[in-house]
């Protein structure tokens, strides 16, 4: 009985931490087009902002709810202002110019911060299941990213930059003549994004560490989910993550975790051989 | 102008003497021809935790053989090649040792991966090599000699104190690659000698960072202790999930690579608190080689807060070569060989390293510590303890 509780919550566990990895990807890929190869990079740079301000003795939460945000925000506004911004609708040139940014990023971080970072435990203890002890910090991920995904859901579908967001990305130009500052609404959203994979690098921090390649452990499955998620950013992004990371844990925990992740890369292969515009491009149209 | 007798005699000295210049100069040169040695490290990518501070043992070597005079009255001259954790430029930084360089031997690799790389090409040039490295063992090679220890060394003090201080139930989690697989056999082999049993093995790939499936199955098979041979960065998010999971001295944990990059300074006290480990060398020796080695070492990099587990092994592997040198008179590699087949000895920080003729490995000091209080314990420790152990396939010196 305890096992089979502990399963599940391993189950919800690799759901969330799918999610929550995807989330900012979710943004700036599934809903402004621009595949960031530096999704990885972003992460990382949470991770590290995260870990040098609790070292420099920031509170565990102000370090990961404000300082880890703001910093990789302000990264990502400088990356589109700068580079991503010149390359709307030019796929090709968007991979090559963000895979570079994602190639200094690492260059940059392995020179000034190294492989050395200190650690960072994670803390709020243990749980006990009967016989079987889990990390309360596994219960916080759950929780966060059942909260980024509710925030997100709100600020895109309640607030008034939601609106103008979805607007601008449907038909830039309209949204334009309709008196909205497309600039600033690209700028804004792409710090959006930046901001989630930052507070998400920071969230894995303490129990995966961080080095600067860091990000290429996370890039390739965050783009599964997304891309399997299909057009619709949120639903599909978190319909995505449900059912890759059910079948990456449930063949987990039958086999091994090599298992696991080629059946996790199987089934996304599987899922785009017969939706090939994703879960959202069959199902669930017309929403978030 | 007038010539005379005066004039043509002296001009004919000096030009005797400008004729003769290069061959005197040629003999002058040569004694104080410096000896290369080839240094094959990662000094950059991940593994530079581990690569740093086994350069600046070598270095450390290196000046101190220099300033007691140098090898065979040469100086030591190190050509140090960073191999930026990427395996192909072992391959290449080999090559040019062995080939441009022309160095007298390779000292270096890290992961058994890259010493595999190394050896058959240094095999084919003919060129010495020293492999001073911690390894799962079994390897049988005239032209390599082994100065870390191997699982009879340190597995075999190792499993034995897991089975008795916590149960016989032990749980391995491996890097999925030679060390990690070797090394999961050597301790099942040994478990089963001492009355324990292996009831999980695991091995993940090298970037893995998601435990929790394996802490769940761990505690499902109501593991005794934990058998982590993983090598960092992955080991830090296990022992990181370990704790977070509250299983810190619940279950016993030790770890094979572990304090091998300064982890236990590293890494958050609650999370390294009680990990075990064996191994040849540890800051914490309590000799006065060893105090003098470290305040050495201190001198020359003062920026350094521990010098690891792993330094001094190349320390030990260049004075071991150096003596190897001045007992053959030459540094030519066959005549290295067999005077390193005498069976040579050298008194290291970790205590006496001696080469074993047989197996081109070395009999070491073995070292079994606890983590308490963010500091290597020393627990126990055996003398001159053998690279094999009732295993007499590997016989070099035969025939």
């Amino acid at each position: 009985m305890d096992i089979i509780a502990l399963s599940g919550i391993n189950i919800v566990y690799a759901v969330a931490s799918l999610f929550l990895l995807a989330a900012g990807l979710s943004i700036i890929f599934g809903m402004m087009g621009v595949i960031n190869l530096a999704h990885g990079e972003f992460l990382m740079l949470g991770g590290f902002a995260f870990v040098l301000s609790v070292n420099a003795g920031i509170d565990f939460w102000i370090s990961m709810f404000v300082v880890a945000p703001l910093v990789v925000m302000f990264i990502g506004m400088v990356m589109e202002r700068l580079i991503v911004r010149h390359l709307y609708g030019r796929t090709v040139e968007t991979i090559l110019a963000t895979w570079g940014v994602s190639l200094f990023l690492i260059g940059v971080t392995s020179v000034t911060l190294g492989y050395q970072q200190l650690g960072v435990s994670a803390p709020l203890g243990s749980v006990e299941i009967g016989d079987y002890r889990v990390g309360g910090y596994t219960f916080f991920i759950i929780g966060l990213a059942v909260a980024v995904l509710a925030f997100l859901y709100a600020i895109l579908r309640w607030s008034s930059f939601g609106l103008k967001a979805r607007g601008t990305m449907q038909n830039a130009s309209t949204a334009a003549t309709l008196g909205v500052n497309v600039g600033y609404v690209y700028s804004a959203t792409f710090g959006l994004g930046a901001a989630i994979s930052g507070l998400a690098g920071a969230a894995f921090a303490p129990i995966a560490g961080v080095t600067p390649v860091s990000g290429l452990t996370y890039i390739g499955k965050a783009f599964i989910t997304v891309i399997a998620g299909g057009p619709l950013p949120l639903i599909g992004t978190s319909t995505a993550s449900l059912l890759l990371g059910f079948i990456n844990s449930a063949v987990t925990a039958i086999s091994t975790p090599v298992l696991g992740e080629i059946a996790l890369l199987a089934a996304a292969i599987l899922l785009l051989r017969l939706l090939p515009a994703g879960i959202t491009g069959r199902f669930f149209r017309g929403g978030l | 102008m007038v010539v005379n007798r005066r004039t043509i005699l002296k001009n004919a000295i000096g030009a005797t003497t400008l004729l003769s210049a290069p061959f005197l100069m040629k003999t002058a040169a040569l004694g104080s021809d410096p000896i290369r040695v080839g240094v094959l490290l990662d000094l950059s990518g991940p593994l530079e935790v581990l690569g740093r501070p086994k350069v600046n043992c070598v270095q450390l070597a290196a000046e101190t053989l220099n300033a007691a005079g140098g090898v065979l009255g040469r100086e030591v001259e190190l050509k140090i090649y960073d191999t930026q954790s990427d395996n192909q430029l072992y391959a290449q930084y080999a090559q040019q040792s062995a080939l441009r360089d022309r160095v007298a031997v390779v000292h270096g690799g890290i992961t058994s991966a890259a010493r595999e790389i190394v050896r058959p090409i240094l095999g084919r040039a003919q060129t010495l090599y020293f492999y001073n490295m911690i390894y799962e063992g079994g390897l049988c090679d005239r032209n390599t000699f082994v100065t870390g220890p191997t699982p009879p060394q340190l597995l075999a003090k190792l499993i034995p104190y897991m089975i008795e201080k916590f149960g016989p139930k032990i749980y391995t989690v491996a890097a999925d690659y030679n060390f990690g697989h070797d090394s999961a056999a050597s301790a099942a082999s040994i478990a089963a000698q001492h009355g324990g049993e292996i009831v999980g093995e695991e091995f993940f790939p090298l970037d893995a960072n998601d435990f929790s499936a394996t802490i769940g199955r761990i505690q499902q098979a109501k593991a005794d202790s934990v058998f982590n041979i993983f090598i960092s960065p992955p080991q830090e998010a296990f022992y990181g999930q370990w704790a977070a999971a509250g299983l810190s001295g619940k279950i016993g944990l030790a770890g094979h690579a572990f304090g091998d990059s300064g982890e236990v300074r590293r890494l958050p006290a609650d999370v390294v608190e009680g990990i075990t480990v064996a191994k040849n060398y540890l800051d914490e020796i309590d000799t006065p080689a060893n105090a003098a080695f470290r305040a050495r070492y201190k001198e020359r990099f003062p920026d350094e807060a521990v010098i690891g587990t792993l330094g001094p092994t190349d320390y030990q592997g260049m004075m071991l070569w150096a003596a190897g040198v001045e007992k053959a008179g030459d540094t030519a590699r066959e005549k290295v060989v067999e005077a390193l087949e005498t069976g040579i000895s050298i008194d290291g920080p970790s205590g006496a390293v001696t080469v074993d003729p047989a197996t081109h490995h070395c009999i070491l000091d073995v070292y079994l510590a606890e983590v308490q209080d963010g500091r290597f314990a020393i627990q126990e420790h055996w003398a001159a303890q053998r690279p094999v152990e009732n295993d007499d396939s590997c016989n070099l010196t035969a025939g």
